[in-house]
């Protein structure tokens, strides 16, 4: 039995969901934006919504039962602290043909909705909402990464090549204003929790 | 059309497939600057003024 044969028949809906995630932060033409955690992908555009395809060029719309294709989101805030070097955590609206996983959401379009910038190191020891970063360091090709002061000590200590270095505050205005959308709230992660879970449910 | 393809967080396994047709789309409107000339790119606060002078 393939994939698709074993889901049930797909139900309807005309709320978008809206779900976790993290992204990259980079730079293009000096203006910040946010880009899949992958390595290949290209930086979100704003005002347009992102179309999700196959990355293995298999002819089927994604995302497919089957597949890996898809827009990814979370249904516990948490688990992006599993995500490769996050910088940017916010909540995106997924819809058009969405798949439901035990832990997420694959969907075929999507528009971030609100966004934070997050030191990694302290996301990583600390939770999505342990404390917002103070600057952020500029790479080549447009790499950027949010730091507190600590750890922006500790990656020029470990001669990182850091071409730059620019406040969090304003980048992150930035952002928000680059994408029209507003800022994440540093809310405890069981209230933000409890958002995902009434959407999910309300179908 | 851009591909996107996450594998360093597991979802688990796939459990119901939703059919989304959103009343409205959330993506916010682009408003339109007066002061802006028509091929000029929409408003990107940060992003410097280019010219278009050649060498």
């Amino acid at each position: 039995m393939s994939a698709l044969e074993a889901l049930p028949e797909p139900v309807f809906s005309a709320e978008p969901l809206v779900v976790w995630r993290s992204w990259r932060l980079c730079l293009q033409r000096e203006s910040p934006r946010i880009c899949p955690i992958g390595d290949r992908g290209h930086p979100w555009r704003p005002f347009v919504p992102l179309r999700a395809a196959c990355a293995r060029r298999r002819f089927h719309r994604a995302p497919a039962p089957g597949c890996a294709c898809g827009i990814y989101g979370l249904k516990d805030v948490m688990v992006l602290g599993s995500a490769r070097s996050p910088a940017v955590i916010g909540t995106v609206a997924l819809w058009g043909r969405v798949i439901e996983h035990q832990l997420g959401f694959r969907g075929e379009f999507a528009y971030p909705q609100r966004l934070r910038l997050v030191c990694v190191e302290c996301f990583w020891r600390r939770g999505p909402f342990a404390s917002g970063p103070t600057f952020v360091a500029l790479f080549r090709r447009g790499t950027a990464l949010p730091l507190c002061p600590a750890h922006l000590a500790v990656a020029r200590e470990c001669d990182l090549h850091i071409r730059s270095v620019r406040r969090a505050s304003e980048m992150e205005e930035a952002l928000l204003s680059a994408y029209a959308v507003d800022l994440l709230p540093a809310e405890s992660s069981q209230e933000r929790r409890g958002e995902i879970e009434t959407v999910t449910t309300g179908l | 059309m851009a591909i996107e393809e996450v594998r360093d967080v597991n979802i688990g396994e796939p459990e119901r497939i939703i059919e989304i047709e959103p009343l409205t789309v959330p993506v916010p409107e682009v408003i339109p600057d007066p002061t802006r000339a028509p091929d000029e790119p929409v408003s990107q606060p940060l992003e410097p003024a280019r010219t278009r002078s050649g060498p």
